[in-house]
């Protein structure tokens, strides 16, 4: 009777090993799935940002302006704030960019070079999963650790819309396109200024 | 007879010690290769480049063009881009 008694302590070394590397498998898919949801909600908050960004105003600048103020409202929004303040999550706001996200993001770079017309226009920023980088006891990190030090998990989120023309840059256009026209013919310089409107529908 | 028996059971506990010594050192072994191969970094840092590149670029490739690409939305050649 004594010894079946001290066989059952056996069991509780495997039951550790075992919980501890089921557990850590746990954690991982746990941090994954985090990491996937928070990407969408990222996605979401530049998506909006970008909307914003998008529309027509009477400058470039309240278009800035508009977008910026969407990007702080949603990041600060009580639902969504604690994500990244808790530290699970960090959005870099080194890389964070409204405008041409060529100039900001290393990977988009080379699409400047290719074409000069191949823009991308509007919000991204750098979202960082913290939640990712941990170590498991016993088994290790889950980050790779290289001479350089530990790689992260992170990837540049945005979205790109695009910009509409502003009022001023409509109104700027059609004066341009109306000396290029006076410049065509000298009688057309010489039409009485006061018959001639430049109907602007807030739009070029 | 019960000098042997008492015998026996002393050595029922020094294998229970040799078979803990070997659990143990097995659970070391193990823990051992998975720190130094980066087993548990490999599990996540390996498909990570495609997954962040799904994030980024919306394809699984990292390095592929982005779909506001204009070879991407634009295509005089149909299929063939």
């Amino acid at each position: 009777m004594k010894t079946l008694r001290s066989q059952s302590g056996l069991v509780t070394l495997d039951y550790l090993f075992a919980f501890i590397l089921v557990g850590g498998f746990s954690m991982l898919l746990f941090a994954l799935s985090t990491t996937l949801a928070t990407v969408e909600i990222v996605q979401y908050i530049t998506y909006s940002s970008a909307r914003n960004f998008y529309a027509s105003h009477v400058t470039p600048k309240r278009q800035y302006d508009l977008a910026q103020k969407k990007y702080t409202e949603l990041v600060n929004n009580p639902v969504l704030s604690p994500l990244f303040k808790n530290g699970w999550f960090t959005l870099d706001q080194r890389a964070f960019t409204i405008g041409s996200v060529t100039k900001t993001n290393p990977d988009f770079q080379r699409y400047r070079q290719d074409d000069a017309n191949n823009l991308f226009h509007g919000t991204a920023v750098f979202l960082t999963a913290n939640v990712l980088d941990f170590n498991v006891p016993f088994f290790g990190p889950t980050t790779r650790i290289t001479e350089g030090g530990r790689e992260g998990y992170g990837a540049y989120i945005g979205s790109y819309l695009g910009r509409e023309s502003t009022f001023l840059e409509c109104e700027e256009m059609m004066k341009t396109r109306w000396q290029a026209i006076q410049s065509l013919d000298p009688s057309y310089s010489q039409a009485n200024a006061r018959f001639i409107y430049v109907p602007s529908d807030n739009g070029c | 007879m019960v000098n042997l028996a008492k015998s026996q059971r002393g050595q029922i506990a020094v294998e229970m010690v040799l078979l803990i010594a070997l659990s143990i050192g097995i659970f070391i072994g193990i823990s051992s290769i998975f720190r130094e191969k980066q087993y548990f970094a490999s599990i996540l840092s390996k498909p990570w480049t495609a997954i962040s590149a799904m994030i980024q670029d919306g394809v699984w490739i990292p390095g592929e063009l982005h779909p506001n690409h204009r070879n991407r939305w634009v295509s005089v050649d149909g299929e063939k881009q």
